[in-house]
């Protein structure tokens, strides 16, 4: 019998980097900049006391993830850099106010991206959220890709009748490759109330999604 | 294992097998290459589990990290032309912000406060009574100013 089998969570990842821990980064004269192995709470910390370089560098570690998580709750990718410009301009704000022994800053900067996605879902607006079909990737033939393509339209669409709090689960968990306890902090939940947010998110795309898996399992057969 | 147990498993744990508890890890397999009702699912959710990790996401626009630091920059331009209105409507709220960075200056400027006005106080109700001892009608002053000045410091 062959069954297909699933692929390890964050055994792939679509874009960025788990970016928590300090990274080698260089600025524009080439050198490895000084504030490398600093951690993001050391650098909030000089933040806090108006360092814009140490600020940048907490921007530039987290940027991708943070856009990434706002363009997957929203499908809209100039829409997603305006969320997570606003997500780093209320972490600047609030650098003072910063709390060393609080939230890790990437658990605060995805609980900010969470609420401003959502809050953008719900204003009105006259074409639906979901169709947005931006270019995915290069992929080898053109039917393979048009085939992909649909198949994440049909997904990004099944994903939309989620409720909000479903969809930011299965985000946090599938794509932005984190625990359950890590989401749990995000969505401000217990880890029992995350992972009983989790099943009901599975249950409703299987049951969403139960007239379009044969295109699904095509698509991954293609690959 | 029951197929509607399977399904709840499904939705409990994910596709990934080997991350379920090992009792229904075997039961589950059992059940995937006997039942054609089973494997059908359990593919369906690999196949989206699959697709949903593996989106796509283009990329941000490049200058997306300098457009923050222009926010910011233009937030902190905002944020001190405010204050600067705020100063030249309400000049007295700038003369009172002086005042009070004064006080606060003084203030830090001695060491152990609360250690001067103590003694102070101690040393004004000592000598009061040692004029109060001596019959003195000017004790009561003393000590009243010695209070007053701890007070005042």
């Amino acid at each position: 019998m062959s069954v297909t089998g699933p692929i390890p969570k964050g055994a792939q990842r679509a874009l960025g980097e788990p970016m928590d821990t300090p990274v080698e980064m260089t600025v524009q004269d080439g050198a490895v900049h000084p504030y490398t192995a600093v951690t993001d709470a050391e650098l909030m910390t000089m933040a806090a006391s108006d360092d814009q370089i140490a600020y940048r560098m907490l921007v530039e570690r987290h940027f991708k993830r943070v856009y990434a998580l706002a363009y997957r709750m929203i499908y809209h990718g100039v829409d997603a850099e305006d969320i997570a410009q606003e997500t780093f301009l209320k972490l600047w704000i609030k650098r003072h106010n910063w709390r060393q022994d609080g939230a890790a800053v990437s658990t605060w900067l995805y609980r900010v991206t969470v609420n401003a996605a959502i809050d953008y879902k719900r204003r009105p607006r006259t074409s639906p959220l979901g169709d947005a079909s931006d270019p995915i990737d290069q992929q080898p033939t053109a039917v393979t890709l048009i085939h992909k393509q649909e198949v994440n339209v049909t997904l990004r669409k099944a994903m939309m009748k989620l409720s909000e709090q479903q969809h930011a689960a299965l985000v946090l968990f599938y794509q932005q490759d984190l625990s359950n306890i890590e989401a749990a902090k995000i969505l401000d939940i217990s880890v029992n109330a995350m992972e009983s947010l989790l099943k009901r998110a599975r249950a409703k795309l299987r049951e969403v999604l139960k007239h379009s898996s044969d295109e699904m399992i095509a698509a991954i057969r293609d690959e | 294992m029951r197929l509607d147990d399977f399904k709840d498993l499904l939705d409990t744990y994910g596709a990934d097998l080997q991350s379920w508890p090992s009792a229904e890890q075997s039961a589950a397999f059992r059940l995937i290459s006997t039942n054609i009702s089973a494997r059908r699912v359990y593919e369906e959710v690999v196949a989206w589990e699959d697709v949903l990790m593996n989106e796509r996401v283009p990329p941000p626009r490049p200058d997306a990290v300098s457009s923050v630091m222009q926010s910011v920059e233009n937030f902190q331009f905002e944020a001190s032309i405010q204050q600067a209105a705020v100063c030249s409507e309400h000049p007295e709220r700038l003369s009172l912000n002086g005042l009070r960075a004064l006080i606060t200056e003084v203030r830090q400027s001695l060491i152990f406060p609360e250690l001067v006005l103590g003694a102070c106080a101690a040393g004004g109700l000592f000598l009061g009574g040692l004029q109060q001892v001596n019959q003195s009608d000017i004790g009561i002053d003393i000590v009243s100013a010695y209070i007053f000045t701890a007070f005042v410091i």
